[in-house]
This record gives C-alpha cells, sequence and structure tokens, in this order.
C-alpha cells in the first residue's frame, strides 16, 4: 500500500483536473514523487521525513494543479474557494438552521396554553401544523442562505479574487473519499442491538411486539399480531440482510462494489418489507382498535380521514391505512433511496478518483 | 539590496522560463522520462524542478510536440516522452529564432 501521504497529495493534484486525465496524471505524479523518494534514500531520513521533506519541495497541491493546466473556472465555484465555502456554508445553515428553530419554537410555547386543546386528535393535529410550519419556515431560510452564501463565492471565484493558498501544511492534505472508510465496531454493536430488539419484539413475541394502550390494567399492542405472523419470513430475510450489510460496512470501504450492493440490498428490502407490512390491511391490531374507540371514543387515524374524497379513490387500498405508519413509511422510504443514492455516488467517486 | 537580489532573481527566473520548451523539446530526441531529465539537465547546469518538468512534458504532449510510451514492465510504470515529427520541426525553428535573438540582443545591448 502506498504512503496514505503520498495519495492523499496527489488525490490533492489530480481532483482538481478533469476527470479524464486523472487516472494517467495520478501515475505520473506517482512516478515522481517515487524517483524524488529514491534519490533521497541514502540520506539517513526514516520513511515518514523522506516522504514529507519529497512533498514538501513539490509544493502546494494547488500549485501543482494549476501548472498540469486546464484548471479553468468552468464550475461554479471551484478551489481555492470552494474549500472555505463549504465550510462557511455549514457554519450559515447551522447558525440560521439554529436560530430559526429556537425562535419558533419559543414562539409556538407561549402560544394557546396545551391544556385548552381537548382530545388528541386536537394535540395531534396541532402538533403536525406546528412541526410542518417550523419545516417550511426553517427550509425557507435555510434556502436563502444557502443561495446568499452561494451566490457570494460563485462571484469571488469568477472574478478570481485571491485566497490566501500560499500556507501550505501535509497535515491538511484532504482524505481521499473512502479511503479506509469502513465502519467502527460501534456500528456493528448498534445493528446487533436493533437486530436483536426487533427480532424479540416482532418475530419471537409478536403477541406482544409494541404495547400501545393501557386500559383496564391491560396493554394493547398496537400492532396485529396474525400479521406479524404472515410476515415472518420476510422479517427475516430483512433482519438478516441488515446484519449483513453491517458486516460488509465494517470489511468492505466505501467504493467497494460489494458495499454498494451490500446498501442496495438491505435498502431495498427494508421498503419491500414495509411495504408489505404496513401496506396490509389488518395492520394495526383490532383488540387495539376497539380498546381505543370503546375507551377514549377515538378511531384510528386513517389516510382518508386527512384526503379529499378524490384523492382517497386515486390512492386506493392505501386510503384505509393508519396515518402514523403511512408516515413512517414515507420517510422509510424516502431514507432507504437517499441511502442508496448517497453510497452509489461515492462509490463512483471513489472509483474515478483513487488509482 | 535585498529587493535588488529579489528582483534579479525573479527577472532570471522569466529569462529561463522562456527557455524551458526548447531546452525539454532538445532532450527528448531518445525516450526519456520525467525524472531523468530533471537529473540530466541538473547535471548539465540548466536546473528545472520536477514539479515544473512533468507539467510540462504532458502539455509539450497535448500540443503534439511529443510523443509518449507508458513502460510498464518495471515495477513502478513509467511514462516515456519523445520528440514526434511534429515537434522536431518545432523545435529546429525554435532553435534558429532563438540563435537569431542572441545575435540581435547582443548587437543591441552591446551598441
Amino acid at each position: 500500500m502506498k504512503n496514505n501521504l503520498v495519495e492523499r497529495y496527489i488525490y490533492a493534484v489530480v481532483r482538481r483536473l478533469p476527470e479524464k486525465e486523472r487516472k494517467d496524471v495520478s501515475l505520473e505524479i506517482d512516478e515522481m514523487i517515487s524517483s524524488m523518494l529514491a534519490e533521497r534514500a541514502g540520506l539517513g531520513e526514516g520513511e515518514e521525513e523522506r516522504v514529507r521533506a519529497v512533498l514538501t519541495e513539490l509544493g502546494n497541491p494547488e500549485d501543482l494543479a494549476r501548472s498540469y493546466g486546464n484548471v479553468g473556472r468552468s464550475c461554479l465555484i471551484g478551489e481555492p474557494h470552494f474549500s472555505l465555502y463549504k465550510r462557511v456554508l455549514k457554519i450559515v445553515l447551522i447558525a440560521v438552521g439554529g436560530a430559526l428553530t429556537f425562535a419558533l419554537l419559543m414562539e409556538w410555547l407561549s402560544g394557546k396554553p396545551w391544556s385548552m386543546y381537548y382530545d388528541l386528535g386536537d394535540i395531534i393535529s396541532m402538533t403536525i401544523k406546528g412541526i410542518v410550519h417550523l419545516a417550511s419556515t426553517v427550509i425557507d431560510g435555510m434556502v436563502g442562505a444557502f443561495t446568499a452564501v452561494t451566490i457570494t463565492f460563485a462571484l469571488l471565484y469568477h472574478q478570481g479574487v485571491k485566497m490566501d493558498t500560499e500556507k501550505f501544511s501535509l497535515d491538511d492534505l484532504p482524505e481521499i473519499p473512502g479511503y479506509e472508510k469502513r465502519s467502527g465496531i460501534g456500528e456493528l454493536i448498534g445493528s446487533l442491538v436493533f437486530v436483536s430488539i426487533f427480532t424479540v419484539l416482532f418475530v419471537i413475541l409478536p403477541q406482544i411486539n409494541l404495547p400501545f394502550l393501557f386500559v383496564n390494567s391491560r396493554w394493547y399492542s398496537y400492532f396485529n399480531p396474525e400479521v406479524l405472523v404472515s410476515v415472518r419470513s420476510l422479517l427475516i430475510v430483512f433482519l438478516v440482510v441488515n446484519l449483513l450489510e453491517a458486516v460488509v460496512k465494517m470489511v468492505q470501504p466505501i467504493g467497494s462494489v460489494m458495499r454498494f450492493l451490500a446498501t442496495l440490498l438491505a435498502n431495498v428490502t427494508t421498503i419491500v418489507t414495509s411495504l408489505v407490512w404496513f401496506g396490509n390491511p389488518l395492520v394495526v391490531n383490532p383488540e387495539y382498535v376497539t380498546a381505543l374507540k370503546g375507551t377514549l371514543g377515538l378511531n384510528v387515524w386513517r389516510v382518508s380521514d386527512l384526503v379529499s374524497e378524490g384523492m382517497t379513490g386515486l390512492i386506493g387500498k392505501w386510503a384505509m391505512q393508519p396515518m402514523p405508519l403511512m408516515i413512517a413509511l414515507l420517510i422509510i422510504i424516502i431514507i432507504s433511496i437517499v441511502e442508496i443514492v448517497k453510497i452509489g455516488v461515492k462509490t463512483l467517486r471513489v472509483r474515478k478518483t483513487t488509482v | 539590496m535585498e529587493e535588488f537580489d529579489s528582483n534579479f532573481e525573479n527577472v532570471s527566473i522569466e529569462l529561463k522560463r522562456g527557455l524551458t520548451n526548447l531546452v525539454v523539446l532538445s532532450q527528448c530526441k531518445q525516450p526519456t522520462y520525467g525524472y531523468e531529465l530533471v537529473k540530466s539537465l541538473d547535471e548539465k547546469g540548466f536546473p528545472l524542478d520536477a514539479n515544473t518538468v512533468y507539467p510540462l512534458l504532458r502539455r509539450l504532449e497535448k500540443q503534439g510536440l511529443l510523443r509518449s510510451d507508458w513502460d510498464v514492465s518495471t515495477e513502478k510504470p513509467r511514462k516515456y516522452y519523445q520528440i514526434s515529427a511534429v515537434g522536431e520541426n518545432f523545435f529546429e525553428r525554435l532553435k534558429v529564432q532563438w540563435y537569431e535573438t542572441i545575435e540581435i540582443v547582443k548587437n543591441v545591448i552591446e551598441e
């Protein structure tokens, strides 16, 4: 394996070059560094010292990239402005998002007292309205901040405003995407805990699953045990595949095809399992439904309670499904797709940049 | 004095920079790789940094003045550059122009 500092230096140079040239230039710079290292072999320096001396002699990777040419201004924001842009953007987004969230929460909490809402439906409806209002205001604010910061940096970059690139430290070289990015034991333990709890609640003890309502000295579980039994094989596949993904993540770095396939398989299984399970018309425990109606006088909150009649016809059987499960299903599908796309893009990036 | 030295250094580098293409092309009659060229130029009294030579060889190749071949028979693959037919023509014209420039500049500065 090449010295990580050398790889990072090469990456810092070639990442600024057009993709079609990266591999060739990487090999050339690698050969150049090897020759320079060989030249210093007799000086009695240690390996690390020798590498540092050679890379320092080669100078700032940005300057070397510029000597290779083609570091045009074809992108919206390029280096060295892009590194600072990312840092500034992160700070501004956190500041704007945090300040807006805090202000809205304060406004919300100081509004109508909670005791004035008489039933659960009212409280749930107010909570959802509050969350939607909060999310839309925060997103609005963050989009505004993002636009302002991006336009500012794009102008700085295209006007060629100089940034301080004189200072160059080998320790500041960028990490290669995906290099050694295997997950730690913590993530595997997390997965094991999740799989264990899930197995106990939904596979081994389906009659208990999620105790949700305590009425007349008895707990009522939210999910229908019969449905859980009918989808048991699918749940087991889901658990095995997710455990497998956690193991693959530990042994394969980002960029490996196997890691991508494991992520793809785990997320597709998650989507299919959620669709089959939450899409079952009898997903909610009938005893829970009866207890809810009998003691609190409440019905299960279904999608059809929220959407118009025309829409109900359009979404067919999904209209009768419980609203919280449909929100959960939507979130699961979005997160799974985002995860697949994220790892897919990272895999492509790593495969293009590493030689 | 420090400013004088620094100005002199800058002008001297500028003067040399204009000649690097001519010098590098002259050294590529036989297949040669980047670091070999760096060392040979150093020995001949025209030192150029590796981070100047490698990108320059690549630029000259892009301009069609050099052609290249990867030698993958060794442990570390090496890219060998050699002057192309167009490059030879270019080099000859540049050489003639360089000699003419020397004559002209000599006459001018020694008037």
